[in-house]
This record gives C-alpha cells, sequence and structure tokens, in this order.
C-alpha cells in the first residue's frame, strides 16, 4: 500500500511503435515513480493511447521496439466501462480476482442484505496481499469493499444495464481497484460522461488514489482534467515527449488560481493551441 | 449590453407576430397518429373470427364436408382417435423422432460449433466441411439415407439431426466468433485464463446467438419430421394424415395438421421460456 517515490513503478525506454510505416512513438523513454499521478496529453494521433496500451501489454502484432518495465499488478479503465452485462455488478468486479469466478455458493448471500449504502462505506481498501490464492468468499468480500469504496454498496446485485453511465464507470474504477494495481492505466475514463458527472469522477478518483496510492497513467485530451488531477504532466508530441511538467499547486486546485493558469497556458502551448482571448474556457484540441 | 440584445430580439420576430407580441393562445392541438393501445388478447381476435367464419360455413351447408370438415367433427374425429389409441399411437411415435433427432443435433451441432469456435485448428477443420455439407439440402439426402439406413427410424432422426446441427452449428459459431473484441480486451487486461475466458465471457456472450440457433433448429426439426412422416412413414402423425388422404377424411388430416401446430406452438414457447431465464440479463435492456 505505501508508495516509495523512490522506487520507479513503469518505465518505457526507448519505445518505437508504428502502423503501417506511419512511426506514432519515436524512441520514447518515461519513468514513472511508485505512487505518482501522471496526466498524459497530446493531440490527436500524438500516441496517447498507443503508450498505454504497451504500457498495458496490449500491443499483439504492433511492429516496434524498445522495453517496457510494469509491477506484477497493473489495472486498466477503459474509456467505455466495458462492464460484462451478462454478470451482475459484483460479479464484474471481481472478474480479475483468481476466485472471482466460483463462487456460485455465496452469491445467494449477497441477494437481499440490506439496503443501498448500509454497507460500511469508505471502510479503507481490502487487505494489500496479492491477488493470487483468494477464496471465493474472500474475492466478493473485497469486491463489495471496492464497491463501497466507489459509493455503490448496495448495487451488487443489480446488472450493469440498470446503472447510469457514472455509476458504471464507478463500478469499473472498483474492477479496476479491487487487485490492489502498483500501476494503473487509464484511456480517456472520464471521455464518454458528461460534465457534471466528470467533475464527481474526479475528486473519487483522487480520493481514491490518495488512498491506495499507485502509479498512475492517465490519458485525456482535457487540459484542465490533467492540472486539476495529476502530480505531473506529459505531453506527447510527434512520438516523443514534448514537454514533462510537475504540477506544485497545493491543496483544492482551482481554476481561479493564478498559477492554475499559468500551467494551462503552458500545457496549451506545448499543445499548439492559441486561444483566441483569455476568457474561452474550452481548451480542448481537436 | 442588456439592452442590444433585448432590441436584436424584437427586430427578429417572426412576421405573423403583433407588434404587442400577444398571440391567441390556448391548449396544444395534436391529431394522435400512432396506433395507442393495443386491444388486451387482441391476438386471439383473428383466429377467433376464422373459427367463427368455418362453423358458420359448415353449419349452412356451404363447405361441402369432402373439402373441409366442420369443427365438430373434427373434434368428435380427435375424441374417437385418441379413444381407440390410434392418435396417443402416433404422436408419441412422432414426438420420440423429432426428440431423439433433435437433441442429437443439438449436441452434435453445439459440440462442433464449440470445436470451431474456440480454436483456429477446429475451424480449419470443421468450419470448411460443414460450409460444403451446408449447400446441400437436408431433404435432398433422403435418398442416400435411405439407400444407407433403410426406412426404419434410425434413417428419420439422423436427417433430422443433420438438419438440427447444421442450424445449431452456423448460428452457435457466428455468435462465438463475433464476441465483441473490446470484452476480449478486457479479458486480458484482468488476467483471466484461456479456460475462464471461454467460460465467463465467450460462451455467454455467445448465449444470445445460440438461443436464436434453438429457435430455428426446433421450427426446422418440425419441418423435416413432416416430410418423413407423409412420403416414407408406416406409422406416426403423418402417416396418419397420408392414410386419411386416400380415403378423402378431411377430418383426420385436419386432427393431424392441429397438433402439429400444437407441437410447433408449444416447443417455440418452451424455447422461450428457456431463454427468458437464461437470458435474464437482458430484460432490462427490453426496458
Amino acid at each position: 500500500m505505501a508508495a516509495d517515490p523512490g522506487r520507479v513503478s513503469a518505465r518505457a525506454s526507448a519505445l518505437i511503435r508504428g502502423f503501417g510505416g506511419r512511426t506514432v512513438l519515436d524512441g520514447l523513454d518515461l519513468e514513472i515513480p511508485d505512487g505518482q499521478f501522471v496526466a498524459l496529453l497530446g493531440r490527436s494521433g500524438s500516441g496517447k493511447s498507443t503508450l498505454l496500451r504497451a504500457f498495458a501489454g496490449l500491443d499483439f502484432g504492433v511492429a516496434g521496439s524498445g522495453e517496457v518495465a510494469v509491477p506484477d499488478r497493473v489495472s486498466v479503465v477503459f474509456q467505455d466501462s466495458r462492464l460484462l452485462p451478462w454478470r451482475r455488478v459484483l460479479d464484474n468486479v471481481v472478474l480479475g480476482l483468481a476466485g472471482g469466478g466460483t463462487a456460485r455458493l455465496a452469491r445467494r448471500s449477497t441477494a437481499r442484505l440490506g439496503g443501498r449504502g448500509t454497507a460500511g462505506r469508505g471502510t479503507g481498501g481490502p487487505g494489500g496481499r496479492s491477488a493470487g490464492g483468494l477464496t471465493a468468499r474472500d474475492a466478493r468480500e473485497r469486491g463489495r469493499a471496492a464497491l463501497a469504496e466507489v459509493g455503490l454498496a448496495g448495487r451488487e446485485r443489480a446488472w450493469p444495464a440498470e446503472l447510469s453511465g457514472g455509476e458504471q464507470q464507478r463500478v469499473s474504477l472498483a474492477r479496476s481497484l479491487v487487485t490492489e494495481p502498483r500501476l494503473l492505466l487509464a484511456d480517456e475514463p472520464f471521455g464518454a460522461l458528461d460534465a457534471l458527472t466528470r467533475i464527481r469522477m474526479h475528486g473519487l478518483l483522487r480520493r481514491l488514489c490518495e488512498r491506495h496510492r499507485p502509479a498512475v497513467l492517465l490519458v485525456t485530451h482535457d487540459v484542465d482534467e490533467a492540472i486539476v488531477l495529476a502530480d505531473r504532466v506529459v505531453v506527447l508530441d510527434a512520438g516523443r515527449i514534448g514537454l514533462d511538467l510537475t504540477v506544485d499547486l497545493p491543496g483544492r486546485r482551482s481554476p481561479a488560481d493564478p498559477h492554475y493558469l499559468e500551467y494551462r497556458g503552458l500545457l496549451l502551448d506545448a499543445l499548439g493551441v492559441r486561444e483566441p482571448g483569455a476568457k474561452e474556457s474550452e481548451g480542448v484540441p481537436a | 449590453m442588456t439592452l442590444t440584445i433585448q432590441a436584436t430580439t424584437t427586430g427578429a420576430a417572426p412576421p405573423g407576430a403583433t407588434a404587442t407580441g400577444a398571440t391567441a393562445i390556448g391548449p396544444p392541438r395534436r391529431r394522435r397518429l400512432g396506433l395507442g393501445r393495443p386491444i388486451p388478447y387482441g391476438r386471439v381476435l383473428g383466429p377467433l373470427l376464422l373459427l367463427a367464419v368455418w362453423s358458420a360455413g359448415s353449419a349452412s351447408g356451404a363447405l361441402d364436408p369432402r373439402i373441409l370438415s366442420a369443427p365438430w367433427t373434427v373434434l368428435r374425429t380427435a375424441g374417437a382417435l385418441t379413444a381407440d389409441g390410434r392418435l396417443p399411437d402416433s404422436l408419441l411415435t412422432s414426438l420420440q423422432r423429432a426428440a431423439l433427432g433433435f437433441s442429437a443435433g443439438l449436441v452434435i451441432g453445439t459440440t462442433l460449433a464449440l470445436v470451431a469456435g474456440l480454436s483456429r485448428l477446429g475451424e480449419a477443420v470443421v468450419d470448411g466441411l460443414v460450409q460444403v455439407q451446408r449447400s446441400v439440402p437436408v431433404l435432398g439426402l433422403i435418398p442416400l439415407m435411405i439407400l444407407w439406413l433403410g426406412i426404419g427410424e434410425a434413417f428419420k432422426v439422423v436427417i433430422i439431426a443433420i438438419g438440427v446441427s447444421i442450424t445449431m452449428y452456423i448460428q452457435t459459431y457466428a455468435a462465438l466468433t463475433g464476441i465483441d473484441s473490446r470484452y476480449v480486451e478486457l479479458a486480458e487486461v484482468v488476467g483471466l485464463s484461456r479456460w475462464r475466458f471461454v467460460r465467463q465471457v465467450v460462451i455467454p456472450g455467445a448465449l444470445p446467438g445460440f438461443f436464436v440457433g434453438l429457435r430455428l433448429a426446433v421450427t426446422g426439426s418440425w419441418l423435416v419430421l413432416i416430410v418423413l412422416e407423409q412420403i416414407n412413414a408406416t406409422s406416426g402423425i403423418g402417416y396418419l394424415m397420408f392414410q386419411a388422404q386416400n380415403y378423402a377424411q378431411t377430418d383426420v388430416i385436419l386432427v393431424g395438421l392441429v397438433v402439429y401446430a400444437l407441437f410447433g406452438f408449444g416447443s417455440d414457447a418452451g424455447v422461450r421460456l428457456i431463454e427468458r431465464r437464461v437470458l435474464s440479463w437482458r430484460r432490462t435492456l427490453a426496458g
């Protein structure tokens, strides 16, 4: 659980990736220390998702060279919640746990116990043991705790289709955190949510990351999201790192803070966006 | 600033509006063009009407009983056939053939689909073979099967099984291979073993397609059964009807048709019931 900032959690060195003759990542080097929250910005096609997929080990058959090193427990959050529609919420959360598939007996016991939100909310993370060697009962206990952490206690037996988009994405967060990952990879996880839900999700993600302290690599195209959430913002440009910025803002980060605006200006500059007047609040590159 | 906006709004008012903006207002008037609420049990109305016309025609003598027997004659014949044991016997024979052929076809078709859908080698071996077999209509195999197996029960069961297995194979295989690649990626990311991936992602994901196949196969098996019983049989509902044709007994033919209809309707309803149970997660999507 405890993060050691001196240790490197994930590393890519001299990473080259290309599709159909076009080089997307061009000798990229990136190190993410333990427990650091890194936001990855870049224009469309700058290689953000390619880099994330390389860390996730999801680039089967992609041409390239270079090395990627990741910890043993890596979780991925996708833009869509990607819940299996034929598994109930809790079964989706424990999908990746060792005991998560065979819990036929324990299934009934969750059925009608307690209404919404009665289970202990935020009672701390599940024990930081390895995901291996769990019994079905342990797995479900951890799944239930993870659901409570994202504020969905009581919805264990719901089908994914019965939840709103924001709730589905919260379930997917619970699924990614239940394995106690040392590295959390998130590919525009809030991109499909409405603006109000997104703000709430930012708060939730920050709280969860403060508690579990995984290293995080968040791919986003939203400059404000990057500044609000991250300890460090990396801008990709033409397959390399164009800007590596440590965000040093204390406490709650407010867009009204002059330092905040300074960071914003720097990042937009690095992304090659010129704002028409200083009031424009949409800083999202096309 | 505010003044300018107001001025623009007034200036852009549609020409029909009066200067003060006071047009006549009232409740919204809309003609409803949708069909409105469905009639409860409306679906039985058509069949009931048909029955009424049929009864009226028979009672008034407008319908020649040699062409079409009266409804009550059909009922009486059904009673008589039941009493002398011919109907229950034929029914049992027909059901047995259908059930045997169907279950054999179900097992074979689903197994082949699993073999082809879950491994590249299986796909290479099985899929090409089934695609060739598929292009031969099942009923076209009758002469060959009679030569091989004679005109006994085995031949009928085999023909039904072939028809059912091909339908089951095609639907299930398509469902297995058509699994959403996003779910495959998810399974890779959470580190599922191959076995758990198949059990928890591929098979549940393919179940809707499997049930489509099941419903098509059930209907198809009755169709094949009817053809087989009417051309090459010495027992069964179809044979009963075939004999009745020789003696111009329309009432017996009608009894046979009703039995077939009940078979078809009943088995389809059964499959749908199972489907609703198994795919309960889908109900929420349908609302």
